[in-house]
């Protein structure tokens, strides 16, 4: 089995090779750690890598296999996890100083240990912004993760490290977590498929929060199917409710729709032609808007800083000067806000809930941009939205935010190149509809409109 | 308008003063700046009425 291969190869297809004794678990693990030695130094996707632990685990799949025993579905498959999910044995950072001071963590934290449970193999923790405050991977304490498709450039946040690390075939799947966008911006960013679930339905025991009203766990990978095992996994779904087995059924019967409005073209010229290029690949004329989106939007940016920055608080008080300086001031400020704001936010949230569940009643999914922009350049610190110079730090998530807020199931699927540089678009479904969005990603995939394509600038 | 004089900068000082958050100098004026922007977002918001209908406790479901 050649390296190329193994490399390529999607989760589902590298645990098929594993099983059926093509390669074995130890051989990946072996050449994946040997990947990230190479490509790390430059990308920077990884704060810990866990080469001991993942190669006794390795060792435990091929002696499953050999034993003749099923390790599961995931056998051998080497996996990365943002660093704000506890690890045994390692240090939950969230991305921060203040953390890493604190004790390793005694268990994994429930999703790692349902994917490490259907036979992964976990080969280090990713970078992130610290706290997962922001959309750019550009952590003061642990450095920039580099996008693999241009290293001048973010890797999107704050699941940055994560993104990266699938994008640049260090691993086929990875975990990261969306609070209004920290998945699907650096899925867009950097040219791979991301899903956020329904709020809610993957656990998040063992996951440091950012503001529990509105945090989800979810995964990144170069196929849909991946994302739709990992996510069956994770839920514990069982066989009746699998969303893998629903890829095959196409789009028949979906209702599908554009969302355009003034508020989703706000941004660059290139930011709507993922939405344009996968509604003409499925032939979807109809278009619809999100009243108040620009409101929803505001209200998850207070929720996000209250929560945040009372989260923060007994540290804020104390030790200031250990926090990220770029993510100490919007916590500062957060703990600030009146209390009024956050309770109108709160209550606002459950309006637009009400206006999306009307919207759904119509179409089924809905097609929108997934970031304003290409990928920013490392250090940039504005981006132009609707014509005016705005700091790109919290703006990056403008068209991700108003549909985490109301917890909606939504994959981020690679659809545009514009030069290096790829771009998403999201495919957004009603509460606990997960079924419906990976099944319009695995058609678009399918007709070879959504791929995650190999980046030209990690080319052997 | 940020700075020591400003609505914002007035009341970050004080309401920080109230829970016991002493802002080091080096970073107040990017709080204040975070706290407008924060208000200026939040403006759309305010003047949106919701009925007496609509929950008043954080609590939510999808």
């Amino acid at each position: 089995m050649s390296s190329e291969a193994v490399r390529t190869a999607d989760a589902t297809g590298l645990a098929e090779l594993i099983r059926s004794r093509q390669v074995s678990a130890t051989e990946v693990a072996t050449q994946a750690l040997e990947r990230i030695r190479q490509k790390d130094p430059e990308l920077n996707c990884f704060t810990a890598v866990l080469e001991e632990s993942a190669l006794q685990h390795a060792d435990a799949v091929d002696r499953l296999i050999a034993m003749g025993k099923d390790p599961g579905p995931l056998a051998g498959v080497p996996i990365g996890a943002k660093n704000l999910f506890d690890v045994a044995g390692v240090a939950t950072t969230a991305g921060s100083r203040i953390h890493a001071e604190r004790p390793p963590a005694d268990k994994d934290a429930t999703a790692v240990a349902r994917l490490k449970g259907a036979g992964a193999v976990l080969l280090g923790v990713l970078n992130m912004d610290e706290y997962a405050l922001g959309f750019v991977t550009e952590n003061a304490h642990y450095g920039a993760t580099h996008n693999p498709h241009d290293p001048d450039r973010v890797a999107g946040g704050s699941s940055g490290g994560s993104a990266a690390a699938v994008a640049a075939r260090l691993v086929p799947v990875s975990l990261g977590t969306d609070t209004n966008g920290s998945v699907r911006v650096p899925a867009a960013f950097c040219g791979i498929f991301g899903l956020k679930p329904t709020y809610g339905r993957i656990s998040r025991a063992g996951v440091f929060p950012l503001a529990d009203s509105l945090d989800h766990v979810g995964p990144f990978a170069r196929s849909v199917r991946d994302l739709a095992l990992c996510f069956d996994l994770m839920v514990d779904a069982n066989p009746r409710e699998s969303t893998v087995s629903k890829l095959s059924q196409g789009i028949d019967g979906l209702r599908i729709a554009v969302l355009d409005d003034p508020y989703f073209r706000q941004g660059s010229a290139e930011s709507f032609a993922p939405v344009t290029k996968a509604a003409n690949a499925l032939g979807v004329t109809r278009v619809v808007t999100v009243p108040e989106a620009d409101k929803a939007r505001a209200a998850a940016f207070i929720i996000t800083m209250c929560e945040g920055g009372h989260l923060h608080l007994p540290d804020l008080r104390t030790r200031p000067q250990d926090f990220d300086p770029a993510t100490v001031t919007r916590f500062m400020a957060g703990a600030l806000l009146p209390a009024s704001w956050y309770q109108h936010a709160q209550r606002f949230r459950a309006v637009f809930r009400e206006r999306m569940r009307e919207l759904f009643r119509s179409v089924d999914v809905i097609l929108a941009p997934a970031t304003p922009c290409l990928a920013i350049r490392i250090g940039q610190p504005t981006i132009t939205l609707g014509g005016q110079e705005v700091p790109s730090r919290p703006n990056l998530g403008v068209f991700t935010q108003p549909f985490s807020f109301v917890g909606l199931p939504i994959v981020a699927a690679p659809v545009f190149q514009s030069g290096s540089l790829p771009l998403g678009v999201q495919i957004i479904g009603p509460a606990y509809k997960e079924g419906s969005v990976l099944r319009v990603s695995a058609h678009l995939e399918q007709l070879g409109v959504a791929k995650a394509h190999a980046p030209q600038s990690l080319a052997e | 308008m940020s700075g020591n004089d400003s609505e914002f900068g007035l009341y970050a000082d004080h309401a920080a003063r109230l829970i016991g958050l002493d802002i080091p100098a080096m970073y107040r004026d990017a709080v204040v700046q975070n706290i407008e922007r924060a208000a200026k977002l939040y403006e759309p918001l305010l003047a949106t009425p919701l009925s007496d209908d609509t929950p008043w406790a954080p609590e939510f479901e999808p």
